[in-house]
């Protein structure tokens, strides 16, 4: 217990770092140097109650010196890059900034990738990421419960984590509306969303969905469906009754200005998501392990008419990865993690390169608060298993994804015009001596490794004049302490990859969040 | 007589709520007139001068020495120089201060708990007959917004007098069950009749974010889909809305709309004339409460709001007023000294009590509420926020006039004016004393006797200390065996079974609910302190419920604690 709390403390040492000393301490990363006294960083607070600055950011940054993997148009040794207004301005060597006070990072010996991006994330979800109580929860929605203060959020910033796709759990045929953000912790977040993203939704086949219905082992009661012919009969069933409402409202639509009596259908919300898939206005991600409910769900789609976006684990993608493409359909995988259960078990470390082979665009994903840290790693390793080559595999976590979630107009590569993304590597992204050193979202900087090291002092310091403050305020009996221990929660808490691979006893725990 | 002017009334505020004060003033003094002469009430005045007492008229308005007198219930009269009637009862009030009667801003006091759930021993069968029977009542879940505080409201009771005993002389309660929770009443806290303690009613209709649901199925089952509900069922309402008024309108040949009392509960809300109470203490909930006010154009009230003062400018801009709870974060009492805790919960405690001053500073308008607090700790909390920069007659506002008028009755509750319903707190010493007791109190002008302090119970020793090593022991022994419980949760009480065993040096132990059984783990007994973790399935996802229980003899009390669903109090002991 007491080891436990330490580790939570330093990671939120770590956390908190952030908040305070952006307003007390200049910033002094060595490698940052801004040209004129006048030009500080825009920094952004992290954690806690202080509103984000409104100081005026430098508009313009400039970074040199660096090797810039691109993950569009390869790697550029000794190359700068000139963001202005949180967009790349030009990318190339020896570039001048025009604004006088731009703050200036020489990256000598550092690698510069695009901003990571995680195509299968449930981070800063606060309470359950499964509306468990239904088969079909497209009325509930990730960007209702998303909590700016998740401690997560700056580990995975110290990962080079930039954007992430927040899916609902894959408890039900048809979950909840999942939110493409930006981690810009200490924003409001209200900010964090990526407006012009394409709204989307997370669909669940097999295992998952159809064992979902237990309300216990000793309950026979069950919700429908409990085979992965009913999860098909599912998805099918709600589509036929999102047409009829969809015939509903054009009904009304089209006789509204002449009929006085027209009043508008009751308006469903989860009627009303499903409704946007069919007109093309919302995404479908799908949870699924087997080639047969794969090409199930593909078929659904063409029957019923939707577009499935892209085929989440998707372990046995290589298998039917001819057809995916031919869906134009992405597949967004792990590296190398399976066999958590029975549907996992036919999975190869292969998959990623053999559907990138086949024309499936594809990306490599988390779906974990501690995978998401080191998604570079996970990348790498498409380059040992199926040969994909540099740019290939820095893709699979930045353009792919990108490309999935409908966002590479403005992020993905580092390209001109493009947001000023970016993480920037001590050595070569792919080096296991790699560590990220700073990570930068639309030209602010939103982790720094130095600054963090540098300010675990203060934040000890004040933790130490916090807890004498208490003591002394509890001697005066200024400081009522009525109630029994309430439990600090643990930063998530209940991780799906521990469950999965069985360091949590399965009794206690009977539906997976994920995989 | 009274009473038939009284429901009389209340049925004309619904419609025209502007007239309710003049109104409620003619006929209730024209009632008392009649029942109250002075003949009849011999043992019991009617009038009451408290003098020469320091008279806080209202904030940052002070008559240092001054008289105040009441007559059948209202304040008469108040001043330096006043005469008092001859047939007042004089209370010498030198050396004393007289306030308005504090309001808490939001409380369940006089609600009856919900009828109990199926109790029973941990087999599978009682455990899928209590599902069924939480889905057959999925108002336990969804709350009804028809559902009036006025007619739920039982007078008296232990915490209703233990709310005056540090002056609070009125209430805003609500039902506390189910999402949407119901419309709240304001009431003064005295009187034998329901009907006679409310103020105003309805006042708000409240709204929040936990189910309080304890175990059982059934949608919405997570916060994501509570949010999603509170959303249809107002869209719904909006469609009922539509369907009445045609129907109104045209009503040949057009369908007949089904009545639906919960859906035409809301219209008031939709209409913007009755505020949304929602219960939100992060600023994560306040920003959903919002964002759902903003989408159906309601007019919200903030009630929590501990963490408000993160949103303090948002509050300030959209003119939204707080109920603030002082119910701060609190160092577990179990605790030992030198725990080690995260930065991030000491901030908030060394923050949260400064959030009122922050409030106030933004300009945003708020009462208090207690939350959970005890009545004592109430006060003392609001004291820490001033401790903490509130001013005083901020302070002071929240507490009587910002309460009053945020509840629409600032013409006759909230200050100590002539024509005021005389609710008046005497206290032996400024209210910003920590030692300050109450000497009088006045509730609708009548005098209420005092609960005596409850002793203050014994503090527990911490675990861990050398010097508790045999009373621990002894302690420890005394934990050990198989207790019976009661869990009050919303739906009523449940009954549990705990288990504590000691197996060499290690604890162990099991808990039996209707809903099935758990291990417990990392269990502590010390120093008449037990606590313990389970891991609780319910709806397929598995809680981490903490226990918390002081031992006391052979009884225990403490609470349950279910994260993102709430803290469940039980009392229980441990049969021969």
């Amino acid at each position: 217990m007491k080891k436990v709390d330490a580790i939570i403390s330093i990671a939120l040492a770590l956390l908190l770092s952030f908040a305070t000393s952006a307003q007390s301490l200049p910033h002094t990363a060595t490698q940052v140097t801004p040209k004129s006294n006048a030009a500080i960083l825009k920094q952004p607070l992290a954690a806690s109650a202080a509103p984000p600055t409104n100081a005026p950011a430098a508009k313009e940054l400039l970074i040199t010196n660096a090797t810039i993997l691109t993950a569009s148009h390869g790697t550029i040794k000794n190359g700068s890059i000139l963001v202005r207004d949180g967009k790349i301005a030009a990318v190339g060597a020896n570039l001048k900034a025009t604004d006088a006070n731009a703050v200036v990072i020489d990256a000598t010996g550092k690698f510069i990738t695009p901003g990571i991006i995680d195509c299968h994330s449930h981070t800063a979800v606060e309470g359950a990421i499964n509306e468990g109580s239904l088969s079909v929860t497209s009325m509930v929605r990730i960007q209702d419960v998303l909590d700016p203060y998740a401690v997560n959020v700056y580990r995975e910033l110290a990962g080079g984590l930039v954007t992430c796709n927040i899916l609902h759990g894959s408890a039900n045929s048809i979950g909840g509306q999942n939110a493409v953000v930006k981690l810009k912790k200490g924003k409001p977040v209200e900010e964090w969303f990526i407006q012009d993203a394409m709204p989307g939704i997370k669909f669940a086949l097999g295992e998952n969905p159809k064992r979902s219905n237990n309300l216990g082992a000793n309950v026979t009661q069950r919700r429908y469906p409990a085979t992965r012919m009913g999860v098909e009969e599912t998805i099918r069933e709600a589509f036929i009754k999102a047409k009829d409402y969809m015939r509903e409202w054009q009904e009304y639509e089209a006789k509204k200005a002449n009929d006085p009596q027209a009043i508008a259908p009751r308006r469903d919300l989860q009627l009303d998501a499903l409704v946007e898939i069919l007109q093309g206005k919302r995404y479908v991600h799908s949870h699924c392990y087997r080639e047969d409910e794969i090409l199930m769900l593909l078929e659904l789609g063409d029957e019923v008419g939707f577009h499935v976006q892209t085929l989440q684990h998707v372990l046995e993608g290589y298998k039917v990865a001819k057809e995916i493409a031919a869906h134009q359909t992405g597949g967004s995988t792990f590296a190398d993690w399976w066999a958590y259960k029975l549907e996992a078990y036919d999975a190869i470390p292969y998959n990623a390169a053999l559907m990138t082979q086949r024309g499936v665009i594809t990306s490599i994903n988390s779906d974990s608060d501690e995978h998401a840290r080191r998604l570079y790693l996970e990348a790498a390793k498409t380059m040992k298993y199926g040969g994909l080559t540099e740019e290939q595999a820095l893709r699979q976590v930045t353009l792919n994804p990108a490309i999935q979630l409908g966002i590479d107009k403005r992020t993905g590569s580092i390209e001109v015009g493009k947001d000023a993304d970016f993480a920037i590597f001590s050595a070569h992204p792919f080096s296991v001596y790699t560590m990220v050193e700073m990570t930068i979202i639309e030209g602010e900087v939103y982790f720094d490794r130095k600054q963090d090291l540098e300010r675990r002092v203060a934040l000890k310091k004040e933790k130490e004049e916090l807890m004498k403050k208490e003591r002394e305020m509890r001697q005066k009996g200024h400081m009522p302490t009525g109630r029994p221990a309430q439990p600090q929660p643990l930063p998530g808490a209940i991780d799906e990859e521990l469950l999965d691979h069985g360091h949590i006893k399965p009794e206690t725990q009977e539906v997976r969040n994920d995989q | 007589m009274a009473n038939f002017s009284l429901s009389l009334v209340r049925r004309i505020t619904t419609r025209r709520p502007w007239r309710f004060a003049a109104l409620f003033l003619a006929l209730t003094a024209l009632a008392l007139a009649f029942l109250h002469t002075p003949t009849a009430q011999l043992d019991s005045p009617y009038a009451y001068a408290i003098k020469d007492a320091q008279i806080i008229v209202s904030a940052g308005k002070i008559i240092r020495k001054g008289t105040v007198v009441i007559r059948n219930g209202f304040i008469t009269d108040v001043g330096e120089n006043i005469k008092i009637p001859a047939d007042a009862r004089i209370i010498e009030g030198a050396g004393t201060f007289v306030y308005a009667g504090f309001i808490d801003g939001y409380t369940n006091l006089g609600i009856p708990a919900a009828p109990p759930q199926t109790p029973g021993s941990a087999s599978g069968g009682n455990r899928q007959a209590a599902i069924a029977a939480a889905q057959a009542q999925p108002d336990a879940t969804h709350g009804d917004p028809s559902e009036a505080a006025a007619e739920q409201i039982k007078p008296g009771g232990a915490s209703v007098e233990e709310e005056r005993s540090v002056g609070v002389t009125t209430a805003l309660t609500s039902s506390k069950q189910g999402i949407f929770a119901g419309q709240s009443a304001l009431i003064n806290l005295a009187g034998d009749e329901a009907a006679k303690l409310v103020v105003r009613a309805p006042v708000s209709l409240t709204v929040q974010f936990s189910t309080g649901r304890f175990f059982g199925g059934g949608y919405p089952g997570s916060l994501m889909g509570t949010v999603a509900f509170i959303r249809q069922t107002f869209y719904d309402a909006i469609h009922y809305r539509d369907e009445v008024e045609r129907y109104n309108k045209t009503k040949r040949g057009v369908p007949r709309p089904e009545s639906d009392k919960k859906l035409a509960a809301l219209q008031p809300a939709l209409r913007g004339e009755m505020p949304v109470f929602f219960i939100a203490n992060s600023d994560n909930d306040i920003r959903r409460a919002l964002q759902i006010a903003d989408e159906f154009k309601l007019k919200p009230i903030i009630g929590g709001a501990l963490y408000g003062y993160r949103l303090a400018a948002t509050l300030k801009a959209k003119n939204i007023p707080v109920v603030l709870s002082v119910d701060f974060p609190q160092r577990p009492s179990d605790w030992p000294e030198d725990e080690e805790e995260p930065l991030r919960v000491l901030r908030a405690r060394a923050e949260t009590p400064k959030g009122a001053a922050l409030l106030a500073q933004a300009g945003v308008k708020f009462a208090f509420t207690s939350g959970s607090l005890r009545p004592a700790d109430f006060l003392n909390n609001i004291r820490r926020a001033v401790e903490n920069g509130l001013s005083k007659d901020d302070a002071l506002k929240a507490l009587t006039s910002n309460a009053a008028e945020l509840f629409g009755v600032g013409e006759q509750l909230g200050t100590i004016e002539t024509g005021k319903i005389a609710n008046l707190v005497v206290l032996s010493d400024e209210l910003w004393a920590r030692d300050a007791t109450v000497k009088h109190l006045f509730i609708d002008g009548n005098p209420i006797e005092l609960k005596k302090e409850p002793p203050t119970p014994p503090r527990t020793g911490k675990p861990g200390q050398g010097a508790q090593g045999t009373k621990d022991a002894a302690a420890e022994i005394n934990a050990l065996g198989e207790w019976e419980l009661v869990v009050k949760s919303p739906q009523g009480d449940m009954a549990v079974k705990l288990l504590l065993q000691k197996d060499g040096n290690n604890f162990s132990g099991a808990l039996h609910t209707p809903l099935g059984d758990a291990a417990l783990r990392d269990i502590s007994i010390s120093g008449g302190q037990v606590r313990a973790i389970a891991s609780i399935n319910i709806d397929g996802q598995a809680i981490e419920a903490t226990l918390s229980g002081t031992i006391a003899g052979n009884s225990m009390h403490g609470t349950i604690l279910l994260p993102q669903i709430g803290a469940f109090d039980f009392t229980g002991s441990k049969p021969k």
